[in-house]
């Protein structure tokens, strides 16, 4: 089973619109069983999306947990055999087949942890410059290697290496480097990360060029 | 007689020199140039801007992020962010409460980095982010600034 998970943050529609435009169509396509959670780090409860996913739409009480603790909730609440993410606010699908592009390295191969949009990565040493994550350089210190992390925005990942792996909880770490950190964990876990070709996940940009891409996630889209 | 752009050649040339950098602060103050703060922190902080090159399609802009020669691999510098978070704030507005550590070409550049009837994309050079950068270290406050020269200032 896929176990989709948005976060909604003040964007009820947005969130509406990846759910019923961009995930469904795309989920139904692989043709597996397939739950979602929505995980609502808004102030207030959102009726509106919590007529759209009953029991499924988790508000948390006002309080924002941000990106990787949300993540780490939703994972533990419904058993599965792998998580899906996409930002609730930015995005598009541009073809129903782009989940299954993202689940077919993980069914083949059963030491893939976690897929997407490979990029490269500060290092461990870049992310100890951030105050309160000095920890990180010699948890996650590399003998060789350039780094390279499954970018965030949209990536699916094995359930039971994220609930091995879960997103550090420190404050510097629940929305900044999260997608770094647990790329490195499933590394020296003993899982690879794996690029897929067809899905594009940038920050504070916008991809111009469409061609052979079936979902992006940049500034642009929503 | 020397010109700027006699120091950006030795800078374009060996962008790690930060001697140069510190002498082009001192001969940009003497033509009462804003910029001359800035260079001089880049050189008293000895960084400077890293083109992360991709060779995937899909990245269509260059990430510029200010190394310190620490992490390399391979004799190349990987990814670091070593501007102060203060700095950062100021030359990339925060998106989302998130703190910034890596400049875009667009950020430099401006609406001219996409041309939307050719399809290009134009990418910005080392000097071009440096007075990018520098300029925005003349709109931090003294205090922030001198936290900076201090070394005390909080990195992300």
């Amino acid at each position: 089973m896929i176990h989709a998970v948005l976060i909604a943050f003040n964007n009820p529609d947005q969130t509406l619109r990846r759910w019923n435009r961009d995930l469904v169509p795309a989920l139904i396509h692989t043709g597996l069983p397939y739950r979602v959670t929505v995980i609502d780090n808004s102030a207030a409860h959102n009726p509106t999306l919590a007529a759209a996913f009953k029991a499924d739409y988790l508000w948390q009480e006002g309080e924002n947990r941000q990106y990787g603790p949300s993540i780490n909730i939703a994972v533990a609440r419904i058993p599965s055999d792998f998580i899906l993410y996409a930002c609730s606010r930015h995005g598009q699908a541009f073809d129903p087949s782009w989940v299954q592009d993202l689940l077919t390295p993980m069914q083949t191969d059963p030491t893939v942890g976690m897929c997407g949009f490979l990029m490269g990565s500060n290092s461990p040493e870049g992310v100890a410059h951030v105050t309160g994550c000095e920890w990180v350089k010699e948890k996650y210190r590399f003998e060789d290697g350039v780094h390279q992390h499954v970018q965030g925005g949209v990536f699916m990942a094995r359930t039971e290496t994220m609930l091995k792996f879960p997103y550090p909880s420190e404050p510097a770490l629940a929305h900044l480097y999260t997608d770094h950190v647990i790329t490195w964990a499933m590394e020296k876990g003993g899982y690879r990360v794996v690029d897929v070709p067809t899905i594009c996940s940038v920050w504070r940009s916008t991809v111009h060029q469409t061609n052979g891409l079936k979902y992006i996630h940049d500034d642009a889209h929503s | 007689m020397t010109t700027e752009d006699d120091f950006q050649k030795q800078l374009d040339a060996d962008p790690t020199d930060w001697m140069t950098r510190g002498v082009l602060a001192d001969w940009l103050d003497e033509h009462d140039d804003p910029r001359a703060a800035g260079y001089r922190a880049l050189s008293m902080l000895q960084v400077w801007p890293n083109r992360w090159s991709s060779s995937d399609s899909r990245m269509e802009e260059e990430q510029w992020l200010f190394h310190d020669g620490r992490g390399t691999h391979g004799g190349v510098p990987i990814r670091e962010g070593v501007l102060p978070t203060a700095w950062m704030r100021v030359l990339v507005p925060s998106q989302d409460g998130d703190a910034c550590l890596m400049i875009l070409d667009h950020d430099v550049l401006g609406e001219s980095w996409y041309d939307k009837d050719t399809g290009t994309y134009s990418t910005a050079t080392r000097r071009q982010v440096e007075d990018f950068a520098v300029l925005g270290f003349s709109k931090l406050t003294p205090s922030q600034q001198s936290d900076i020269l201090n070394g005390i200032a909080v990195f992300v």
